[in-house]
């Protein structure tokens, strides 16, 4: 029967495992090593300047475990989402650290770069020819909105990592993917049930997550013609039918179906079957085709923002936090408005953390705090005006006397100076699908031996 | 009285993407999930008022074979917009402590 083991060390690559369980994961002879290594889940900044999101020393110690580890089996390794956000520049941010890596350990190998962030005037063809989807939730949008994206990128399925390794590949980068795409791909190729591909790669997409030692602890699959099992992998570590079931709903808005490229799966049938207590057995999941579609993701540029905070402990303004919050954004309206700044020139928010700063809603009855922090935040067309604005601020947030017959305060800032900038900020602009012809229409390859 | 609260063993919430958010509330027993998912489904108009959505955009699940009841709703604003209060959307359950089971 044809089978197919695969060794999942991290939830996402920079996010590290520990020692043992990558030792004990290469120790369960995988036939592959794959790590997912991408998020929205840490907002629109990372896609909109393509920039990752973990520091490069760490991705660069994952990366070397997997590359020294696959070579020492002398097995194929895939990581997807590269960079976080899966942009071009972050495909070619973890190229560049595998060929160093590569290079210190004086090993060669076969390197694919897959890249999948698409240029706005094919995708506004496609717009025009009615290929672009809104899913439900979708933002309303025009031809324009893909020029007002810094970057978009369509989620990859299988079928690039399945072309990647027919072109002998053994080490393949992938651009932004599904979560589950990167891991399915190989055993999928190698004929093992499609359902269950899918469904375990789904189950394993945040590593250890579903096994009882948490993100640290890496997990493994086996997949063969009629199902899979999920193995615990950091010693002492268990899996049971709950904690693989439960991985379901983890960030997910229905628990029952999951959506890729081309196919949908359907949970409910599914059986767990503890095997051990390392060891749970899954069957029964079902799967049906569906149009080949791939999912897009745009972030762009919306302003600049600067943000300044302020503690406060005075008693009078525990007793109604608002009242100082409504002051002050008046004074600082009208002060700016008689400096030449309208209103609808900039944006900002004041809120108390420590009141209601999280939640925005009415707090409990007679509830006073016993200190607050006030944060301004302004966002404005460029950096330079976000900080001229935030500095209109600055006094009001220092001294504001809002009672009567008072002598003027002084409430305390954090920091010299008391601005902070935070450069450009971005929104996401896209929650749709573009359908395509052929998996591989919007997806380039580069190749290289080193 | 008993509350969500009182009643789940632990309830998190979410993001599910950036313009999806899901609330997951793990019960004790088949008959506690079956009862919280039955009170979202009573409350299904005030928790869409809460989240400033449509009632009919709240889809409700009762999951027996794992005792969790769970909402997933669309995300009003989305994730990291300029007014963002809770980037991972992990605070967002607090909303429903009080609810009555």
């Amino acid at each position: 029967m044809k089978n197919v083991k695969v060794f999942v060390p991290y939830g996402a690559v920079g996010l590290n495992c520990t020692e043992e369980a990558f030792e004990a994961g290469l120790a369960m002879k995988p036939d592959i090593i794959s790590s997912d290594a991408g998020s929205t889940d840490s907002g629109p900044y990372y896609l909109g300047s393509g920039h990752g999101k973990y520091s490069i020393r760490d991705v660069k110690r994952d990366l070397k475990r997997m590359v020294l580890g696959a070579d020492r089996l002398g097995i194929p390794m895939t990581i997807g989402s590269a960079g976080t956000c899966g942009s071009d520049e972050g495909v070619d941010m973890a190229y560049q650290l595998i060929t160093e890596i590569c290079a210190e350990a004086g090993i060669h190998k076969k390197i694919a770069r897959i890249y999948s962030q698409q240029n706005a005037e094919t995708l506004k063809t496609k717009y025009r020819e009615g290929k672009i989807t809104a899913l439900h939730g979708a933002p309303a949008i025009s031809e324009k909105t893909f020029d007002e994206c810094s970057t978009i990128v369509a989620l990859l399925g299988a079928e690039a990592y399945q072309e990647a390794f027919r072109n002998g590949a053994d080490i393949i980068i992938g651009g932004r993917s599904t979560d589950t795409a990167v891991m399915a791909a190989y055993p999928l190729m190698k004929g093992c049930d499609p359902a269950s591909c899918w469904h375990a790669a789904k189950t394993v997409e945040c590593g250890g997550v579903c096994t009882s030692a948490g993100l640290p602890g890496g997990v493994f699959m086996w997949l063969d013609e009629k199902g899979f099992t999920i193995h615990s992998v950091q010693p002492g570590a268990t899996v049971s039918p709950y904690s693989v079931s439960a991985h379901l709903i983890y960030e997910n808005a229905n628990p029952i179906q999951l959506t890729e490229p081309g196919i949908r799966i359907d949970t409910t049938h599914s059986s767990y079957t503890a095997l051990s207590d390392t060891a749970v057995r899954v069957e029964g999941t079902t799967i049906e085709n569906l149009p080949y579609t791939m999912k897009l993701e745009g972030s762009g540029p919306v302003g600049f923002q600067t943000v300044s905070m302020v503690g406060i402990r005075d008693r009078k303004v525990m007793q109604d936090p608002m009242r100082w919050v409504e002051a002050v954004s008046a004074a600082g309206i009208d002060k700016l408005e008689k400096a030449g700044v309208p209103r609808d020139s900039y944006d900002f928010w004041l809120r108390p953390y420590g009141y209601n700063g999280v939640s925005g809603m009415p707090v409990p009855e007679g509830y006073v705090p016993n200190e607050l922090l006030m944060m301004l935040t302004v966002t404005a067309e460029t950096q330079e005006k976000a900080t001229q604005i935030t500095k209109a601020f600055n006094p009001l947030l220092l001294h504001h006397n809002i009672f009567e017959g008072k002598q003027m305060p002084s409430y305390g800032f954090l920091f010299s100076p008391a601005e902070m900038e935070r450069g450009a900020i971005y929104e996401f602009k896209l929650y749709h699908t573009v359908s395509v012809d052929d998996p591989l229409e919007l997806v380039r390859f580069a190749y290289d031996e080193i | 009285m008993n509350t969500i609260e009182s009643t789940v063993k632990y309830i998190r919430s979410k993001n599910a993407g950036p313009f999806w958010l899901t609330i997951d509330a793990f019960c004790a027993n088949v008959g506690d999930t079956e009862r919280v998912a039955a009170s979202f489904e009573r409350h299904r108009a005030d928790i869409a008022a809460c989240y400033q959505v449509e009632p009919a955009d709240l889809e409700i699940y009762c999951l027996k074979s794992i005792c969790v009841a769970k909402i997933s709703l669309p995300r009003v604003p989305i994730e990291g917009s300029r007014s963002e209060r809770d980037m991972h959307g992990g605070q967002q359950y607090v909303s429903l402590l009080d609810l009555e089971v």
